[in-house]
């Protein structure tokens, strides 16, 4: 494993929704376990001050459906109770787990100012969908991905901290990076081999084997065969409940986008980039 | 004729341990059938046999002897040949929960279906989570929770491709959602709206006001939307949950089949564990079911009651188990409080508050006597509040209804429960003193409905040959009982002494067991302090030497003050108007006579007797009742044709405590007698017997402790052979005096007499012939009565001369000479 792979600061993106909340749990939980720092950043959706300086554009409560007037005072005590909140969340958690944090309130694009801190950091973790709440990944998480920073774990509401890791090995740089991160994390492995025929595969397992026992590791191997997401979803389904490992530019995905596998996959994916 | 001492033989009615042909009780034959109980006994079998309602019993005598264990043994016979009595259940009433039902089965299938249902709630717990963990569960819980999801995805996902068109984006906000125009994804700002031409801005704002409605038509759906996924997850929990439990449901409907009550309490209990899927299910993690529904703040404060109170009502109370039971049950209680005798209603306190249900009811002694028999102690039934009221309340209705106590009485007013009454049908024996069972016949007729049997148990027994030979072999079994040392003959024989002692009566046992088991233990111990193989009469003795010793400060006391003079009593010589009376002094259980100065004074008067006693109210009725019949007495028998002119007065010297009884009145009477007669009494002789208006002397009670009382003193100041009690001859069968004082009278140091009229006893204490009347009623002047006469005729004229006195003032002088002139002949 090189030393590059090693993860010594976590961004966590928490907006005080429950699924950022539930981001911020985990992120707290690898900070402690690997004795990485964890960084917090609430960001002041720049756009949103901007709407509230419009004119002609009404807020329409979420639950109420009542239309209500926005001003830009109004739309900035708002943001910074939530940034309030988020910070109070953060206070509690990192508490609780004794770590080393920091949290940081920004003010511009959710995308551009979470892409900035994240060139600083070693991991981001997201939620999956922030205040929508829907199971497709949410438009942040989303633009996110696209813009690929290193490491994304994107993380469901409900999700907890698996003692599994499970990893795809296809030989790639990618995957070598993801199997390093997996060995960083550390726990139970388990390793699904895409290859195209079976002496392919071996040889992919011995290589991943060699690695693991110089390490004084072992782990699962599973060849997949048809090579596509829903089989790496019925390996997972297989699994106990564990954190994927996805190397971005795995033949897995066959040419779609991250994104959508993303969507595919219950569990929390660490997207390798 | 001089009444003539009784013999040694009479004067304690020895039983001859010749008659008994044994070595030890060891070889006697136990003695399983209760003696001297014909009547007690005739009256149980009549109750236990009669089978009508109200037929229960009262069965009544002294303490300790045998009562229980007759009842008991009764009943226990009784019980073998009945059948057995059902289980009963109770069981939740879905419908009305403060009402459970209850449920009758045949003996020992109560406890299987309570094992049945327990089973079930423990299947319950396994197969519910098993089927909600299912892949089919889980992925129609997602289908539904998707169609949802779509549905606002579609409506959204229109809404933001009709924005894009117009250059508008949806945007989140705190809270809720907006829409605003952008430019290259990011929203544009104020001075860039302004600036844009007047057209642009307009159509721009139509489009923002057109779509913010439609914004709000969609967001307005949703909770309708939600409501619509909460029913169908609903419907899909109970739709699962029907599936789940009704396999466990079906086996034991197979196996109830023949309980058609059971049937339809499994169905209920189907629908319920539906209707209730979600609290039952919160037994385990809810994290591992996120698809329930429920918030999981809700389950976290519901866990600890939540769901096991709602498994809880599956249960099967199971209030009386006969699965073990071989007869009709035979129950005593002991403490036969209300809630022991009816059952009650538990509470458990959660939260603050007092909640129940129906597996916190309990059984009570009526409960587990069911079908059978129960034994009460009256006394202890009477003393505990309510408890009467409520056992004639259950029996009278015949039904087995639980009252909460607190309630009854308004002390409580929580949640509580009407459990379904369960009909009653036994025979109950309570046991208690006679007073006890007179007082309640005579306060409270209904008890004569509902204890329709009186059994009435004696406390003594004739004495035979035959009876003494049966006495032998309850004493034997009694020694075999208690684990005790064999009696010998002589040992029998002194037991058998001392229970006629028990009762004051030669030609009586006792049988109040109690006392006599007391007795043979502790002959038993000195037996064993004298390393006796057997108890001898000798040891039997020492037991009773030792009983008295215990308990015989007091007298000591007493007999401490004669000998000190304190008290004030004369053994010797002779006296006018004093007589030794003889009282009995009883202390708990031990009772010892005393012999007591009684003087008499006497004077011209109107005719009264004056009792002392009575007028500082220190003497009851009957000592009352006794003095004037006394005065009634001298006027018929020595006055009857003219004014008893006498007034006297009687007075027991030295009492201070009260006085009660008759059996003084032959001592008062023979005071009396002397004073009038100015005739002097023998301090040697004692005197116990009530008298009757015409002169004879009745019986009394404690004659041998009234004997044995005058004796102890007269043998410490030393015995002459002049000591001597009289006592009315109707009590010589009563005579049980002990070995001493038969004794002195066998070497004529001591005389008891049996006196039947005054006449007797007044020649016994002055020595002067009593004389009887000739035919016009006048008595021969140098007898005891005749003197009598002669004074109370004089009485009589100076009471006349006394009237005339308040004519004449001269006359008094003359008449108050005569009267000391006559006072100084008479001494």
């Amino acid at each position: 494993m090189s030393d590059s792979e090693k993860i010594r600061r976590i961004l966590v993106a928490i907006d005080a929704s429950a699924q950022s909340l539930a981001a911020l749990e985990i992120a707290a939980q690898l900070a402690a376990d690997l004795g990485a720092e964890l960084a917090g950043l609430y960001v002041e959706d720049i756009n949103l001050i901007r709407l509230a300086a419009l004119p002609a554009v009404l807020e329409i409560g979420g639950v109420s459906a009542r239309s209500r007037r926005l001003d830009e005072h109004r739309m900035s005590r708002q943001l910074r109770s939530q940034a309030a909140r988020a910070a109070k969340a953060m206070a509690d958690v990192a508490g609780r787990s004794k770590i080393r944090w920091s949290f940081t309130v920004a003010r511009g694009s959710i995308e551009t100012e979470l892409l900035q801190a994240a060139t600083e950091a070693d991991l981001l973790i997201l939620g999956r969908a922030g205040w929508s709440g829907k199971r497709k990944l949410g438009s942040t998480a989303r633009k996110l991905i696209a813009a690929g920073p290193k490491r994304t774990l994107v993380i469901e509401r409900g999700e907890r901290r698996f003692p599994t890791l499970m990893t795809v090995y296809d030989g790639s740089e990618l995957s070598q990076r993801a199997l390093d991160t997996a060995i960083g994390i550390g726990g139970y492995l388990a390793v699904g081999i895409v290859a195209d025929d079976e002496e392919h595969a071996k040889t992919l397992q011995r290589e991943v084997a060699a690695k693991l026992k110089s390490m004084g590791l072992k782990a699962r191997y599973r060849w997949l065969v048809r090579a596509d997401t829903r089989e790496l979803a019925d390996m997972l389904y297989a699994q106990e409940k564990c954190i994927l490992i996805l190397p971005g530019g795995s033949p897995l995905l066959k040419g779609r986008s991250l994104t959508e596998a993303l969507e595919q996959l219950k569990c929390p994916v660490l997207l390798i980039q | 004729m001089p009444v003539k001492a009784l013999e040694p033989a009479q004067l304690c009615q020895r039983c001859d341990p010749t008659q008994f042909d044994f070595e030890t009780t060891a070889e006697l034959d136990h003695l399983t059938d209760f003696i001297g109980q014909p009547r007690a006994i005739e009256a149980l079998d009549f109750a236990v046999g009669i089978r009508q309602k109200g037929y229960n019993i009262f069965a009544f005598g002294p303490e300790g002897i045998g009562k229980g264990n007759l009842v008991r043994k009764t009943f226990e016979a009784a019980a073998a040949g009945d059948p057995l009595p059902s289980d009963w259940c109770y069981l939740q009433d879905f419908e009305r929960p403060h009402r459970p039902w209850a449920l009758e089965l045949p003996a020992g299938k109560g406890i299987e279906f309570k094992r049945d249902m327990e089973q079930f709630v423990e299947d319950l717990q396994n197969v519910l989570p098993v089927t909600f963990e299912s892949e089919e569960y889980q992925n129609r819980m997602q289908e539904v929770r998707e169609a949802l999801n779509d549905r606002q995805e579609a409506a959204l996902g229109e809404l933001r491709a009709q924005a894009e068109q117009v250059e508008l984006a949806v945007l989140r906000t705190p809270a809720g959602l907006a829409i605003a125009p952008v430019s290259d994804g990011e929203v544009i700002s104020p001075e860039e709206f302004q600036n844009m031409p007047p057209e642009k801005r307009e159509s721009l704002e139509k489009n923002i006001s057109d779509l913010q409605e439609q914004l709000e038509k969609m967001l307005i759906n949703l909770p309708g939307w939600q409501r619509e996924l909460r029913e169908q997850v609903t419907d899909l929990n109970r739709e699962m949950a029907d599936i789940a439990v009704g396999g466990l449901i079906r086996e034991l409907m197979e196996k109830y089949a023949e309980h058609e009550q059971i049937v339809e309490h499994l169905k209920a209990v189907q629908a319920d564990v539906v209707r209730n899927v979600r609290e039952i299910t919160e037994e385990g993690d809810p994290a591992e079911y996120p698809d329930l529904p429920g918030s999981r703040g809700t389950r976290a404060a519901l866990s600890d009651g939540g769901a096991r109170s709602t498994l809880r009502r599956y249960q099967v109370n199971l209030l009386v188990d006969n699965a073990s039971t071989e007869s009709a049950p035979v129950v005593y209680e002991d403490n036969p409080t209300f809630q022991n005798l009816l059952g009650r209603v538990e509470y458990t306190a959660r939260m603050g508050a007092l909640s129940t249900d129906f597996n916190l009811i309990k059984p009570g002694a009526l409960h587990r006597a069911n079908g059978g028999y129960l034994i009460l102690d009256a006394r202890k039934l009477f003393q505990e509040p309510l408890a009467w009221e409520g056992l004639k309340r259950a029996l009278r209705s015949e039904q087995l209804k639980m009252e909460m106590q607190g309630q009854v009485q308004s002390f409580i007013s929580t949640v509580t429960l009407d459990p379904e009454p369960i009909p009653l049908k036994l025979k109950i024996a309570l046991l208690g003193e006679p007073h006890l069972y007179y007082l309640l016949m005579e306060y409270d007729p209904e008890s004569r409905e509902l204890f329709r049997v009186a059994s009435d148990f004696d406390d003594q027994m004739d004495r035979d040959s035959d009876s003494q030979m049966l006495y032998a072999r309850l004493i034997g079994s009694l020694s075999t009982v208690h684990d005790l040392r064999p009696l010998d003959p002589g040992g029998v024989a002194r037991v058998i002494e001392q229970s006629s002692r028990m009762v004051s009566d030669g030609k009586k046992l006792s049988i109040q067991m109690n006392y006599i088991t007391d007795l043979m233990r502790e002959a038993d111990y000195w037996a064993g302090e004298a390393g006796h193989e057997v108890v001898t009469a000798e040891d039997v003795s020492k037991a009773l030497d030792a009983q008295i010793y215990r308990s015989d400060r007091i007298r000591e006391r007493f007999q401490e003050e004669i000998h000190r003079e304190t008290v004030l009593i004369d053994t010797e010589g002779s006296q006018v108007g004093q007589v030794n009376g003889l009282a009995v002094y009883q202390f708990g259980e031990f009772a010892f006579g005393r012999p007591s100065r009684i003087t008499a004074r006497v004077r011209v008067g109107k005719g009264e007797v004056l009792d002392i006693e009575r007028e500082v109210e220190l003497g009851g009725p009957i000592h009352s009742k006794g003095v004037l019949i006394l005065s009634s007495f001298l006027g018929s028998r020595y006055s009857a044709d003219r004014q008893l002119s006498l007034s006297a007065s009687l007075v027991f010297e030295q009492s201070y405590g009260g006085i009660e009884g008759d059996s003084a009145s032959s001592a008062e009477l023979y005071a009396l007698l002397s004073a009038i007669a100015d005739v002097p009494l023998k301090q040697s002789l004692a005197v116990t017997g009530s008298v009757n208006q015409y002169g004879r002397v009745q019986a009394i009670g404690g004659v041998n402790e009234k004997i044995e009382g005058f004796f102890d003193i007269c043998q410490s100041r030393g015995l002459d052979g002049n000591h001597g009690v009289l006592i009315p001859d109707s009590n010589v069968q009563h005579l049980m005096l002990r070995e001493d004082v038969v004794q002195a009278v066998e070497e004529g140091k001591f005389h008891v007499y049996p006196i039947e009229t005054i006449d007797q006893g007044i020649e016994l204490l002055t020595g002067i012939t009593a004389g009887e009347p000739d035919e016009e009623g006048e008595y021969p002047e140098d007898t005891l009565n005749g003197k009598v006469q002669a004074r109370l005729a004089r009485f009589a004229e100076e009471g006349e001369g006394d009237k005339s006195k308040h004519q004449d003032e001269n006359a008094e002088k003359q008449e108050g000479g005569q009267n000391t002139q006559e006072q100084k002949d008479e001494s």
